[in-house]
C-alpha cells in the first residue's frame, strides 16, 4: 500500500513539472480518444452488448429493435405480461398433414466433380440436389438465374433426374461421384424465366415450383410432366389419376443440356 | 529524496508508462474500425425453420417454426385456414412461430395480399396463446421474379407496418428477400422497417447483404440459408461467417442472448 502511495505521489509530481504538464495534456486527449472509440465500437456491435450496457447502465437503455422498428417490439418490459391462464379453445381444428414427403437426402460434397458442379452452376444457376429417402431418383433443380443475380442463366431453369436401380448402392450414395450425362433434363413451359424456386414437395413425388412471375407449377418426378398448381391437381395425382399436363420443351440428356441454350418457350404461364 | 530527483528521473517513467498504456488501449480500440469484421458477430446460436401446416416441428435443433404459407390466395398450395390455425397451434404448444407468405402476382394482387395478411393477423391475435411473446409476425418472401414491382412491394410493406405496429408485443415482420435481384437502393427501400432475413444462397446474395449494411447501415439480419444448397452453403455457420459487419437478429421476447438465423426447407 505504501509503495502504491509513493508511486501515485511520484506520478502527481511528474505531472506538475513542465515536461509532466505536457505529458498530462497528451494523456488527457488520448484518454478522451479511448473513451470515444470504446463507446462507438460498443454501439456498433451486438457482441459488445454487455459493454454498452455497462457504459450506460445508469440510464437502463432499451434494446434497439432495428431500423424504424418500434421499441416495444423487442423489449418485453414494454409489452403485455405473459398470461397465466390455459390456452383458449381452438375455433378451427388444425387440418392434418398434407401429402407429406419422406425426408430428403442432400447430394454430398463429392456428388459431382468440382468441374461439373461449376459447369452446372454456370449453366443453370443455383442448384438444389437431393433425393427422397426410400426413393430412387436423384433430383437436381436449377433456378435458371445466373449466380451473380445479373440475369438468366444460359441453360435456363431445369429439373433433372437420375434414376438408380434399387440395388445400385453406388448410385444411391450421396457422396459417390455422379455423371450428369446420366440425368434426364426437363424444362418448364418457359425455360428462360427466372428464378425458379422449389417451394413445396408432396408425397416424395411432386415438386411445387414457383416459376418467376408465372406462378406455381407442379412437376411430377415420376412422369416428368408439368402440371398446374391447384389442390385438385395434387389430389388427382395422389389418387392415381393423370391430369392433363402442360406442353413443354422436349426433355434432353444431361450431356446435351449442359452445352446448349435454354429451349424456346412452349406456352404461357401456368 | 529531493523534488528534482523525483521530477527528472523515476516519476517520468511512471508518467510515460501511463501515457503508453493509454495510447495502446486507444490504438487497440480504434483498430476495431480499421479491420472489417469477418463474420456476423456474435455467431447465430439458434435458428427458425420452415414447416408445412400440419407437419411436425421442423427438427430437434430448431427453436422456432416458420409456418409455410406458400400459395395462399389462388395459387393455393396451403389453405388460408391451415396457415392461420397452425400458426395458432404452435403458440398453444408454446413454440416460437412466424408465418410465411410469398406474395406473387400470379396468385393475387397487392390489395388481396394486404387483406389476406390482415385476416391472418386478426385471427392469430384473437386466438393464439400469448401472441405478443410467441408470434414474431410474418415472414414475407419478396423476390423480383415474383411479379410485383418494387413500388408495389414497398406499398405492401408499408401497409404491413401500419397493421403490425398496433399488435401488442413483438409481432412484426421479416423479409426473406432475394437481395441481389434489385439495385441496392431499391433493395434498401423495399426492406423498409422490416427485420431483414435475406436469402444467402450464393456469394452474390451475400455481397448484396453486406453492401446494404455498409451503405445503408442495415446490418442486423436473420440470415436465411437453403438447407438443400450444396455444401458448404447449407451450413448456417459457414454462411453467417461470410456476412461481414453485421449481427444476427435477436429479440428479448425470444430470450436474451439468443441470436437467430433462418433455415429454409420443404416439409
Amino acid at each position: 500500500m505504501s509503495r502504491f502511495c509513493r508511486r501515485l505521489r511520484c506520478l502527481l509530481f511528474a505531472f506538475t513539472n513542465r515536461k509532466g504538464a505536457s505529458l498530462m495534456t497528451a494523456s488527457f486527449f488520448v484518454l478522451l480518444l479511448f473513451i470515444a472509440g470504446y463507446a462507438a465500437l460498443a454501439s456498433t456491435s451486438a457482441s459488445n452488448h454487455h459493454a454498452k450496457v455497462a457504459l450506460v447502465a445508469v440510464t437502463a437503455p432499451l434494446e434497439n429493435c432495428g431500423r424504424g422498428v418500434p421499441t416495444e417490439k423487442c423489449n418485453p418490459i414494454l409489452g403485455p405480461a405473459m398470461p397465466t391462464q390455459t390456452p383458449p379453445p381452438q375455433p378451427i381444428t388444425p387440418p392434418g398433414p398434407v401429402w407429406s414427403s419422406p425426408p430428403m437426402i442432400n447430394c454430398g460434397q463429392t456428388f459431382f466433380s468440382s468441374s461439373t458442379a461449376t459447369a452446372l452452376s454456370d449453366q443453370f444457376g443455383t442448384i438444389d440436389c437431393f433425393r427422397f429417402s426410400g426413393k430412387s431418383p436423384w433430383v437436381l433443380v436449377g433456378d435458371g438465374m445466373s449466380t451473380d443475380g445479373s440475369g438468366a442463366a444460359p441453360g435456363g431453369q431445369i429439373v433433372a433426374r437420375e434414376t438408380c436401380a434399387s440395388d445400385d448402392n453406388v448410385c444411391l450414395d450421396a457422396n459417390s461421384e455422379h455423371d450428369f450425362s446420366r440425368f434426364t433434363v426437363s424444362y418448364p413451359p418457359l425455360p428462360s424465366s427466372y428464378p425458379a424456386r422449389l417451394e413445396v414437395t408432396f408425397g416424395g413425388r411432386l415438386l411445387s415450383i414457383s416459376d418467376a412471375n408465372c406462378g406455381l407449377f407442379t412437376f411430377d418426378i415420376q412422369t416428368g410432366e408439368w402440371h398446374g398448381h391447384t389442390p385438385a391437381v395434387i389430389n388427382a395425382i395422389k389418387s392415381g389419376a393423370r391430369p392433363a399436363a402442360f406442353a413443354t420443351p422436349i426433355a434432353a440428356s444431361g450431356n446435351a443440356a449442359i452445352h446448349r441454350h435454354a429451349p424456346a418457350a412452349t406456352g404461357a404461364c401456368g | 529524496m529531493t523534488f528534482n530527483s523525483l521530477s527528472v528521473s523515476r516519476p517520468s517513467r511512471y508518467a510515460l508508462t501511463v501515457f503508453g498504456v493509454l495510447m495502446l488501449m486507444t490504438i487497440t480500440v480504434w483498430a476495431g474500425f480499421s479491420e472489417p469484421a469477418q463474420a456476423q458477430s456474435p455467431t447465430p446460436n439458434h435458428y427458425m425453420e420452415d414447416s408445412y401446416p400440419g407437419n411436425a416441428f421442423p427438427s430437434d435443433d430448431a427453436d422456432a417454426v416458420v409456418v409455410e404459407g406458400l400459395g395462399s390466395l389462388d395459387c393455393s398450395s396451403f389453405s388460408e385456414a391451415s396457415i392461420k390455425s397452425w400458426t395458432v397451434e404452435w403458440t398453444v404448444r408454446q413454440r416460437k412461430v412466424v408465418t410465411e407468405i410469398s406474395p406473387q402476382s400470379a396468385c393475387g394482387s397487392i390489395s388481396e395480399y394486404e387483406i389476406l395478411l390482415t385476416r391472418i393477423k386478426d385471427y392469430v391475435e384473437a386466438n393464439a396463446h400469448y401472441p405478443s411473446g410467441r408470434w414474431a409476425g410474418f415472414m414475407l418472401d419478396e423476390e423480383p421474379g415474383y411479379g410485383f414491382s418494387p413500388s408495389q412491394l414497398e406499398s405492401l410493406n408499408a401497409r404491413v407496418e401500419e397493421m403490425m405496429v398496433n399488435t401488442p408485443g413483438m409481432s412484426w415482420y421479416f423479409q426473406e428477400d432475394q437481395p441481389n435481384g434489385w439495385e441496392l437502393s431499391t433493395y434498401n427501400a423495399i426492406l423498409g422497417n422490416s427485420w431483414p432475413a435475406g436469402q444467402a444462397y450464393t456469394s452474390s446474395m451475400v455481397s448484396a447483404m453486406n453492401a446494404v449494411c455498409s451503405t445503408y447501415a442495415v446490418c442486423v439480419n436473420a440470415v436465411t440459408i437453403n438447407s438443400y444448397n450444396s455444401s458448404p452453403w447449407n451450413s448456417l455457420s459457414y454462411v453467417s461467417g461470410l456476412v461481414h459487419d453485421g449481427s444476427p437478429w435477436q429479440n428479448n421476447y425470444w430470450n436474451v442472448g439468443w441470436y437467430w438465423g433462418n433455415k429454409w426447407r420443404y416439409g
